[in-house]
């Protein structure tokens, strides 16, 4: 539908009409609501923000230690006192949710921007270059493509050792090729339209070129795959650490927390289906903010 | 119907064709209204051919559409009534429309490139309208639209049928949906600017057959059209629109003769088509002392072939061959051809974005085909090009004043608040206002935007202009203006222009040499004068016939 709009908005009658200036938060929140599916791209937002806010200042949400055990308080189902109810050992699960959320954040952050960096750093050469080098780095991008992301992940994990930032640095480089193509993509078609040539024209230099009018035209479509690839980091962390190569016990981490409660399940269910619903709330809303920035784009172009 | 008894159709007849009354759409957008056709009202007589004329913006396409029940989803019909033959259709759905588009009204649109189906034959899309209405059998309709190739005028139409729409040229294209349009023998065609995408002498071509096969069938046209040149040649009546409303109606002659509206008056005075004189800078333009007129650019035996590799066959294509050119200070030399002819790329080659296969670029004097790098850059100072497309070649995230100061960065001229101020300066001599400076590319209309793309050109300032159809794509009032202005810094700064178009009528305003290139090769050179009055090449001759309203042109000249 928003495709529709656009091509009647580019059709329009008026192209010297400047568009009305960024108006108050306050009218665009409104508008963004009444809009069809607005709602949901508010508590996508607000999910990422709590996410957010726990893993800058976990101290500030969390009630408990997150590594104090309380025997005496084991396995209690959710209450008023322990949100998400305790592990085996008494730990309230909602303080280790929180406290967690940094080290699941810092290993998704690392790892996207590991893909990003290199992901463009390829796509662009490959892009702008053309010719041999971008048929051999766009072979290599298929190799990569080729291989399940996991499974390429752990490989990378075998080679490194384990850890937090080995797990992210694996996830980073197992992302790196799919943001290499679509940047490719983009900056190809960047390349051959009349203002860089015009650039050119002007004298320009290539890096200069580069830097200000190919990367900025081309950046759009990757700006919507960090935010998916961002959902896509927390399931691959939280995978990785569940499988027991992220971070060493007692430190609290999303996918750790959901394997160690896994020998509980008949009886404890909230072990492991509470985190794993955190888990599922940050994928969801980021997938729903990837979706936004797609179709806004759309509109632009 | 014969060609007298239409041109005697007094307006308003008892029974017209079509009629639309007080006819009011408005596009929603935003939240915001905005009102594009207000009031208008017309009819269309039995035979007879009206063209709507008016700028972009004016109502013309939106009119045309809304009889055709063809508005997008956004536009909406206040009011008004359009009465085709004895029904009001004004309130009709979609689905009883369907039932008259094609039947009772044929649609010729403006694009033929898009128009058609890629991935269906030119047969079958012919024999659609035929079966769609019932009016043939399956075997029946495929032997009509045989039929109806053969009359659109194509060579071997069995061979056409089985043809997907890209083996086609565009005229060929032009003429497949022509004969759609007519299929169906509707009394009214409507033509929503059926050759403005086509080459001149095509469009002339396309348009005798238009006007042919709706004589033949006795049908009405309404054509829409920005060009009073091709209003002025085919149509009976011409109906001036502006902003949404109808401005003047009246008989082609009488409109284009003795204009009585301000604005039919400035747009017959802007129409290219129009005019036989070249523009002089206007009084008051600050003029150098010494005016030289020394060659500044020279191109001599420039060759370019291509190679493609279509279909498993290499086929080669002369793009340029044996081109010699030469542009002086101060002067312009055009550079005319159809598309394809190959002026495009020897505007490349001048500007050393593509490397000739033979021959030399001098620049001043001195042979730049072999200038590399640094040199090169160097170079290129002294030669800027302003590019046919004003939507494409600004960066749409950069702000009009950083566009204008890219070129003084580039070569590290003056510090950052000097290189402002040096890009105002120049925004200022194309007349921009200031408060655009920080706008974006798509805050601009067509004009400005290629006001923008001058200034940019200017910023160095270079000896030679390279213009590639820096006209082709704006309304005529602004290409005006934009020719003046061209003019006027011509004369102001002694640029050297090398002005590449299509369009033989603007080479009569801007030019003081002209080229004419056909298939790679120069056919004809010489001064304007020497051109428009002795062509000596057919090819030339052909492309002269072809510009819209020479008649209209001789009578004001001479009245």
């Amino acid at each position: 539908m928003s495709t529709l709009t656009a091509t009647v908005r580019a059709a329009g009658p008026a192209p010297t009409e400047a568009p009305t200036a960024s108006p108050l938060l306050g009218a665009r929140l409104r508008r963004t609501l009444t809009r069809p599916g607005g709602i949901s791209l508010i508590l996508a937002v607000a999910v990422l923000v709590v996410v957010a806010a726990f893993a800058l200042a976990p101290g500030l949400f969390s009630t408990f230690d997150p590594t104090a055990t309380a025997p005496a308080q084991r396995l209690q189902p959710p209450s008023g006192l322990h949100l998400f109810g305790t592990d085996q050992l008494g730990r309230d699960l909602f303080s280790r949710v929180v406290h967690g959320a940094g080290r699941t954040m810092f290993a998704v952050g690392l790892a996207v921007a590991i893909g990003v960096v290199f992901g463009s750093l390829v796509g662009l050469v490959s892009g702008f270059v053309g010719g041999r080098l971008d048929a051999v780095l766009m072979r290599l991008v298929d190799v990569m493509l080729a291989i399940p992301g996991l499974l390429l992940a752990m490989a990378v994990i075998a080679a490194l050792g384990f850890g937090i930032t080995n797990v992210a640095i694996a996830v980073g480089i197992a992302s790196v090729a799919s943001f290499a193509r679509l940047l490719r993509a983009d900056v190809m078609r960047v390349r051959r339209t009349p203002y860089v040539e015009a650039a050119f024209a002007g004298g320009e230099r290539t890096g200069w070129v580069i830097l200000r009018h190919v990367l900025p035209n081309a950046w759009g479509p990757v700006a919507s795959l960090i935010t998916l690839e961002l959902g896509q980091a927390v399931l691959a962390v939280a995978a990785l650490s569940f499988l027991g190569y992220g971070v060493v016990p007692p430190d609290p981490e999303w996918g750790s927390l959901i394997s160690e409660g896994r020998a509980y399940l008949a009886t404890s269910w909230w072990l492991t289906m509470l985190p794993g619903f955190v888990v599922v709330a940050v994928v969801l809303s980021a997938n729903r903010i990837s979706q936004a920035i797609q179709r806004r784009d759309g509109v632009i172009r | 119907m014969s060609q007298a008894a239409t041109t005697e159709q007094p307006v308003g007849t008892p029974e017209p064709v079509l009629s639309v009354g007080d006819l009011a759409i408005s596009y929603t957008s935003r939240g915001r209204r905005t009102a594009a056709v207000q009031g208008v009202a017309f009819s269309v007589g039995p035979g007879e051919t009206v063209a709507l004329v008016g700028e972009s913006g004016s109502g013309k396409t939106t009119t045309a559409h809304a009889i055709v029940g063809l508005l997008p989803g956004s536009a909406h019909r206040d009011a008004g009534a359009i009465v085709l033959g004895e029904t009001d259709i004004a309130g009709w759905s979609q689905r009883r429309l369907a039932t008259i588009r094609g039947r009772h009204v044929g649609f010729v649109p403006q694009d033929p490139g898009v128009a058609l189906n890629p991935v269906q034959r030119i047969g079958v899309q012919v024999a659609e309208p035929l079966r769609i209405h019932g009016l043939a059998g399956r075997a029946e309709a495929d032997a009509r639209a045989l039929e109806i190739l053969a009359q659109a005028g194509l060579d071997d139409p069995e061979a056409v049928a089985l043809r997907y729409p890209h083996e086609l040229s565009g005229g060929q294209r032009q003429r497949v949906l022509i004969g759609i349009a007519l299929a169906c023998d509707p009394q009214l065609i409507i033509a929503d600017e059926p050759t403005s995408a086509l080459d001149v002498t095509v469009q002339k071509v396309v348009l005798d057959h238009l006007q042919e096969r709706t004589r033949e069938a006795g049908a009405s046209v309404l054509l829409i059209t920005h060009d009073l040149g091709v209003a002025a040649d085919r149509a009976d009546r011409i109906i001036v629109m502006q902003g949404g409303r109808i401005v003047e109606e009246g008989p082609a002659a009488r409109v284009l003769e003795a204009p009585e509206h301000e604005y039919t008056r400035r747009l017959v005075a802007a129409a290219p088509s129009l005019q036989s004189r070249r523009l002089s800078a206007t009084p008051g333009t600050r003029l150098p002392e010494a005016l030289s007129d020394a060659v500044v650019l020279e191109l001599a035996g420039i060759a370019r072939r291509y190679v493609s590799r279509a279909g498993g066959r290499t086929r080669e294509v002369v793009a340029a061959h044996d081109v010699n050119l030469s542009v002086r200070a101060g002067r312009t030399t055009a550079l005319v051809g159809a598309s394809g002819s190959g002026k495009t790329t020897v505007a490349r080659i001048a500007s050393r974005l593509v490397e000739p296969d033979a021959g030399r670029v001098l620049l001043g004097g001195r042979d730049i085909t072999t200038a590399t790098g640094a040199d090169l850059r160097e170079l290129r100072r002294g030669l800027q090009l302003v590019y046919q497309d004003p939507f494409g070649s600004l960066d749409p995230r950069m702000r009009i004043l950083d566009t204008v100061a890219a070129p003084l960065r580039a070569y590290r001229v003056g510090d950052r608040a000097s290189r402002a101020r040096t890009a105002a300066g120049l925004l200022e001599r194309v007349q921009l206002p200031a408060d655009l400076h920080r706008r974006l590319p798509a805050e601009l209309s067509g004009g400005q935007r290629q006001r923008v793309a001058i200034a940019r050109a200017l910023a160095l300032n270079p000896k030679v202009l390279i213009l590639d159809e820096p006209v082709s794509a704006l309304d005529v009032s602004v290409q005006e203006q934009l020719l003046q202005l061209l003019t006027d810094l011509q004369a102001e700064l002694g640029l050297g222009y090398l002005f590449i178009t299509h369009d033989l009528a603007v080479v009569r305003q801007i030019a003081d040499e002209v080229a004419v290139m056909n298939r790679g090769e120069v056919v004809e050179a010489g001064t304007v004068a020497d051109l428009f009055e002795h062509p000596h090449d057919p090819y030339t001759v052909e492309l002269l016939a072809a510009i819209p309203g020479r008649g209209i042109a001789s009578s004001a000249a001479t009245g």
